[in-house]
């Protein structure tokens, strides 16, 4: 199992679009106050710079991290997956358990990779470091829902276009429903992170069946 | 070893294997010859549980192949036409995962990629289709398996790589390592047994005088 997880991660980490999502989404946010000044969008109500960028950052994420999911997992799917798994000798569930985990971890990074320009907005805000905080967990949170689409998405089609699209679509009709389900952001993305436990789980459990033999296709 | 009794297959339009019955022991070695779209790559992937049969039975150290694949797999490793996806990955690093996960020392890797003569720090993108066939095979000597079936394993090897195939395949199964080979070269000196597929019987089988290790390499895989 380690070694699968070290081979995931090592797989997401070479993929150029790892580090170009990190820096497209840092350059955004960090844009965002020199376009519109401190005082953010006037159409916004005067909330602060920190509220505005968070809104911001929450967008970016629903646009960048399924689409970094989905090119920086490795690509085997269908066929692939079940050669993979006679040449390991490791479970399908096992290996998609490892790829979820590479895939969550690399999620983390780009979301990470904006917290120094995130941490500048909250100083000049002045908002406490708690709330920094609170939301910062809830949208690392939310890395573990959007691998997990990504994922379910990218077994399921063989086309790498196709199941990015589906996963960014599936991501931001979850997001919009379950924000419309309870009071803040925060919440809906522990809510979000909650349900997609499940909905790896039932990926995990079906995955030994599914992927257990070639298609005769291929065979 | 491996017991199949029975064994059908049969796809859509058309039978592969027709009732194949097949006993190998512990450190054995069968070659298996035959026409091409005879059942040779076929009887492979049902022995590396990639397929599953349409009737009849493998048993696999004493595991039911069909009812207990992912523990069948631990014992088994294949090298045929498997497609392997580079993934930004190194040739020792993509054999160094392989032999990982199969609770294999790193060396194991290396010493495989050697005796195919692949180039170790060589991206795998980087790798022409024959090269790719070469590091499946090497795939299958890192993995350390029980069972090794290789399915025309020489093909774009070189002599001197060959060799060195050979000599170590003539080691593992001294030291009980059971092989399959389906190859029509003349493979007498790896196998104690040959066994002819033709229209998915099998028409032929012929044991050989026990491997010799004093027979010179080259003699053992000749055109």
């Amino acid at each position: 199992m380690r070694a699968v997880v070290l081979r995931e991660a090592l797989v997401a980490a070479r993929r150029p679009a790892l580090v170009g999502a990190a820096i497209v989404g840092a350059a955004l946010l960090a844009l965002f106050p020199l376009a519109w000044g401190v005082r953010g969008i006037p159409t916004l109500g005067g909330i602060s710079l920190y509220d505005q960028q968070f809104r911001l950052e929450w967008i970016l994420a629903l646009v960048l991290l399924p689409w970094t999911a989905a090119r920086v997992m490795a690509t085997e799917r269908a066929d692939d997956f079940v050669g993979l798994s006679a040449l390991t000798a490791i479970q399908p569930s096992r290996l998609l358990l490892a790829r979820l985990l590479a895939t969550a971890i690399a999620l983390v990074a780009v979301i990470a990779g904006a917290l120094p320009v995130v941490i500048s907005a909250q100083q000049m805000s002045a908002v406490a470091a708690s709330r920094l905080v609170a939301d910062q967990v809830a949208l690392l949170t939310f890395a573990l829902p959007a691998a997990i689409i990504t994922v379910w998405w990218m077994q399921l089609t063989t086309d790498r276009l196709l199941g990015w699209l589906g996963a960014a679509a599936t991501t931001v009709i979850v997001v919009t429903l379950a924000r419309l389900s309870v009071a803040t952001m925060n919440q809906a993305a522990i809510a979000l992170a909650t349900i997609s436990v499940g909905a790896a789980a039932i990926l995990l459990a079906k995955a030994d069946v599914w992927w257990r033999y070639l298609s005769e296709r291929r065979a | 070893m491996i017991t199949i009794t029975g064994l059908t297959m049969t796809f859509e339009h058309r039978t592969a294997l027709a009732g194949v019955d097949l006993s190998i022991e512990r450190g054995g070695g069968v070659a298996v010859s035959g026409p091409d779209r005879e059942g040779r790559t076929t009887l492979m992937q049902l022995l590396a549980t990639l397929i599953r049969p349409t009737s009849g039975t493998i048993v696999i150290g004493g595991l039911d192949a069909v009812t207990e694949v992912y523990r069948v797999r631990r014992l088994v490793a294949y090298a045929g036409p498997t497609r392997i996806l580079p993934n930004r990955l190194r040739v020792d690093e993509y054999l160094r995962f392989v032999a990982g996960a199969r609770h294999q020392p790193s060396a194991t890797a290396d010493i495989a990629a050697d005796l195919v003569g692949l180039n170790r720090s060589a991206p795998i993108e980087a790798l022409a289709d024959e090269a790719r066939g070469q590091l499946t095979l090497a795939a299958a000597i890192a993995s350390g398996a029980a069972v090794l079936l290789l399915d025309r394993p020489f093909d774009g090897l070189d002599t001197v790589s060959r060799d060195r195939v050979c000599e170590w395949l003539v080691a593992a199964r001294q030291n009980g390592t059971t092989l399959i080979v389906s190859d029509n070269a003349h493979v007498a000196g790896l196998c104690d047994r040959s066994v002819t597929l033709c229209d998915g019987c099998i028409v032929e089988s012929a044991a050989h005088a026990p491997s010799d290790q004093t027979v010179p390499p080259r003699e053992l895989v000749g055109a």
